[in-house]
């Protein structure tokens, strides 16, 4: 491999000496320049100080359920979510750079709450919950990252509140640079403590109190494949163990409604691939992944993602997306149950169900400068369709409660 | 399955091979560049990731870290 | 915040070090590190002492082992590469002997054989660059780092400022500067451009920011042989001097670059030269063996900074990259 390496660089060096092509002069000789020891600092790569302010905020709003699918009563409205993220980044020494993201967001609507057959004998219908639930969550994550020559690490932790929910994360992650940074090792630990407490817990026959504890990794490797590809592979992996099902839900078991019983733990892997390739003469570049995801619940999904981002004129770009999602159903799911089961496991909720889903998006992206700061401003929209019939293999049963939903975001960034 | 098991080869075996096809640091300019990044825009991403994780039964993300909210 | 200068000498040439301090004492201790900096580099890639790197490299030429180089002499290599690749081979870190043959006070031209006998010595071609070994294939070869370590002293006393706060600072290496930052008032420092032909006024005047400004001149050592000039710039292809511009001083976002591209232009020749610092987007200012004034500088400041940003995030790709930044690195007067 060596040999053919330096035959290879010597070869690259004649071909290197026939002169580089006009214009890139410039870009090389300074890049090349700040390869040389102590003359970039990482602050350098984000603007002269390093430091950048991003918010967004997004307008989340599921399609109302038709009547055709609902029970009592006609068409419902579902949940609707305004989220806002704020997020700033900065160096603190040449070496050490903090990231701090602060969420908050208000969530309304009705959910679906248990699955019951048509009376009339065709597909079943949901019974939404009666109260709206109108919540509040904030979110919290502080992470330090130490950036050496040849890689990073970086340590984060986190907290998340809501009125019946409590969630503390932390995590470890790092990266390691191979071949003048054309090959990139990652990885990382994490975990996740979280207490429910359920609202109106005596009135439902609820437990007032309930815990899980989520402990998680990822190994990932990227490679460069040319001067304008890359790809990346990551594998991971979540273990879940505790109170795993959803209080707020029921399934009907022999006409009865019972508590949504899931198993209390849980094993969960996928593998993740990503490719990227930016077309030069085009001014685009396109994102294409692809996700293989399997659990011991006996759900698999795969997840298709594309995006081309145009660039056109120098400060507008134009990113249209696409998704596409299936996955089967979790072993002891069903819309309703005749029988017990032996496991005592019960869930009619639309998530552990089988179906496909299909979302296109688009999104547009300006940057300007205004008193000398570098800003960028963005604007998306989304259109989230599920349904039994996008699944990759044939669904019998589609599950009532599966949702449509559409999203408006808008961000700004401020980079100084 | 064999499609992913392709890819996966795929890049193995371009990590192995390395050695062929390195891009030297003052040639990255494609790559640097933003739209190239993993995510381009950071908080899009993790609201992708929490929205899909509250809808659906896989793991989004690409990274380690507990999903911190009643959502699902 | 007050203003200090500190003359020193330095790289065979007169230095000084302007800076905006809150005192003496603290000017002082920055200034007397970075001073210390440049003799540094000044010590290790001079060919002048036969302790030097640059020596110890000349002495392995012809030793298929050759020398194992550190990170900074790597990086410099590595730099060299790019730049030979840039200019077709016309900038050349090995033709430094044929020096050996052209001896300016004597107004004598050399024999073409004398010429000849350098050449087969004269190539990156014959450099085995693999880091971190470095290897002069041919014996009596020899490796030049004059045109770089200059530059890259003043960009790496720049970058020195900045990691230590002072914001406000210029380094002024024999021609070859770095500006850190602007006065503390936001106003740019007053660069001349030296006459080329003696005269006392300079031929242009620069405001700078920060950046780069390197020049190359070819009247100081020359001679006259039958009405003809002879300069000292060589082109290692031929080994005879290049016909180019009197002197072309470039802006950039580093000396580096700024000096690579001043002589590159140089090699290019009279009228090539200006046409290619143009095509590439370098702002410069050109004094043709006329005495004809060039000045490209206006509105050039925006592709600098576009460019300087860009290619900073060449350097790291796994970083979370930003947007091309139109805050102009080097703002020249408008």
């Amino acid at each position: 491999m060596a040999k053919a390496s330096r035959r290879f660089r010597r070869a690259a060096r004649r071909r290197a000496l026939r002169g580089l092509p006009r214009g890139r002069v410039l870009k090389a000789l300074t890049s090349s320049t700040l390869a040389l020891p102590g003359l970039a600092s990482h602050a350098d790569e984000l603007g002269s100080l390093g430091i950048e302010a991003d918010y967004k905020y997004a307008r989340y709003s599921e399609d109302r359920i038709p009547s055709s699918k609902v029970t009592p009563g006609g068409e419902r409205d579902r949940y609707t979510i305004d989220v806002n993220q704020v997020h700033l980044s900065g160096p603190i020494t040449e070496r050490f750079k903090l990231d701090l993201d602060v969420g908050y967001e208000v969530m309304s609507g009705a959910t679906p709450w248990y699955v019951v057959p048509n009376p009339s004998g065709g597909q079943p219908l949901q019974v939404m919950t009666g109260a709206t639930i109108d919540e509040k969550r904030t979110d919290g994550s502080l992470k330090g990252t130490m950036l050496f020559d040849r890689g990073s690490a970086a340590l984060s932790g986190g907290v998340s509140v809501e009125n019946d929910y409590l969630a503390f994360t932390g995590g470890l992650d790092g990266e390691r640079y191979f071949n003048e940074k054309n090959t990139t090792l990652s990885g990382g630990l994490g975990f996740s403590i979280d207490r429910i407490e359920p609202t109106d817990a005596e009135a439902f026959g609820r437990n007032s109190e309930e815990d899980k504890q989520t402990v998680s990794g990822f190994l990932g490797l990227s490679q460069v494949l040319g001067r304008e590809t890359i790809v990346q592979a990551t594998l991971q992996y979540q273990f879940d163990n505790g109170f795993l099902s959803d209080p707020y839900k029921r399934a009907l078991v022999e006409g009865v409604p019972v508590p949504d019983a899931r198993p209390d733990m849980r094993h969960q892997i996928s593998l993740l691939t990503r490719f990227r390739h930016h077309f030069e003469t085009l001014r685009a570049t396109l994102h294409a992944d692809y996700r293989f995801y399997v659990d011991d619940w006996g759900i698999n999904a795969h997840t298709f993602e594309v995006a081309w981002y145009q660039t056109l004129w120098e400060s507008l770009r134009l990113i249209p997306s696409f998704r596409y999602y299936t996955q089967s159903a979790a072993d002891f799911y069903a819309p309703y149950y005749e029988g017990p089961r032996g496991d005592n496991h019960y869930s009619s909720d639309y998530r552990l169900s089988p179906y496909g889903a299909i979302s296109w998006r688009i999104k547009a992206e300006t940057r300007f400068q205004i008193w000398s700061l570098d800003w960028i401003a963005n604007v998306g929209y989304e259109q989230y369709m599920s349904g039994g019939n996008y699944a990759i293999r044939g669904v019998s049963v589609e599950n009532p409660g599966l949702v449509g939903f559409d999203m408006l975001s808008a961000g700004l960034t401020l980079r100084f | 399955m064999t499609r992913l098991l392709a890819f996966a080869a795929l890049c193995a075996v371009a990590a192995a091979s390395s050695g062929c096809t390195a891009v030297r640091p003052w040639e990255r300019d494609a790559l640097a560049r933003r739209d190239m990044a993993w995510d381009p825009d950071p908080l899009e991403a993790a609201l992708h990731s929490h929205i899909y994780f509250s809808k659906e039964a896989s793991l989004a993300g690409s990274g380690a870290g507990g999903g911190g909210c009643g959502c699902n | 915040m007050e203003a200090f200068r500190f003359p020193f000498h330095a790289m065979g040439s007169p230095c000084a070090l302007h800076l905006h301090a809150p005192d003496l004492a603290a000017a002082q201790r920055v200034a007397s590190e970075l001073i210390a900096e440049v003799a540094r580099l000044e010590q290790k890639y001079t060919r002048y002492r036969d302790d030097s790197l640059t020596s110890r490299i000349n002495r392995s030429a012809g030793d298929p082992e050759g020398v194992a180089v550190d990170e900074e002499t790597a990086g410099l290599l590595d730099y060299a590469e790019t730049a030979v690749a840039a200019s077709g081979g016309r900038f050349d870190p090995t033709s430094g002997i044929l020096r050996r043959a052209w001896d300016f006070r004597s107004g004598r031209l050399p024999a073409q054989r004398e010429i000849d006998a350098l050449l087969p010595l004269v190539g990156w071609r014959l450099v085995r660059w693999e880091r971190p070994r470095l290897v002069l294939t041919r014996e009596g070869m020899q490796l030049d780092f004059g045109g770089l370590v200059k530059e890259y002293a003043a960009d790496r006393v720049a970058a020195s400022c900045r990691a230590r706060g002072v914001r406000h600072a210029l380094v002024d290496l024999g021609g070859d500067l770095a500006v850190v930052g602007p006065h503390p008032d936001g106003s740019p420092w007053r660069i001349g451009v030296r006459d080329p032909f003696g005269g006392e006024a300079p031929v242009a005047t620069l405001a700078v920011f920060a950046g780069g400004v390197a020049t190359s001149g070819d009247t100081e050592r020359c001679m006259v042989v039958d009405g003809r000039r002879y300069g000292h710039i060589l082109d290692p292809r031929s080994g005879w001097p290049v016909e180019g511009p009197a002197s072309v001083t470039v802006l950039a976002s580093h000396c580096l670059v700024a000096g690579t591209a001043s002589t590159l232009a140089m090699l290019r020749g009279r009228r090539a030269g200006p046409a290619w610092l143009e095509a590439e987007g370098f702002p410069h200012v050109c004094v043709d063996p006329g005495g004809r004034v060039r000045v490209a500088v206006q509105g050039a400041g925006a592709a600098l900074a576009t460019s300087a940003a860009s290619a900073r995030r060449s350097a790291s790709p796994s970083a979370r990259t930003s947007v091309s930044s139109r805050r102009a690195v080097t703002e020249i007067s408008r």
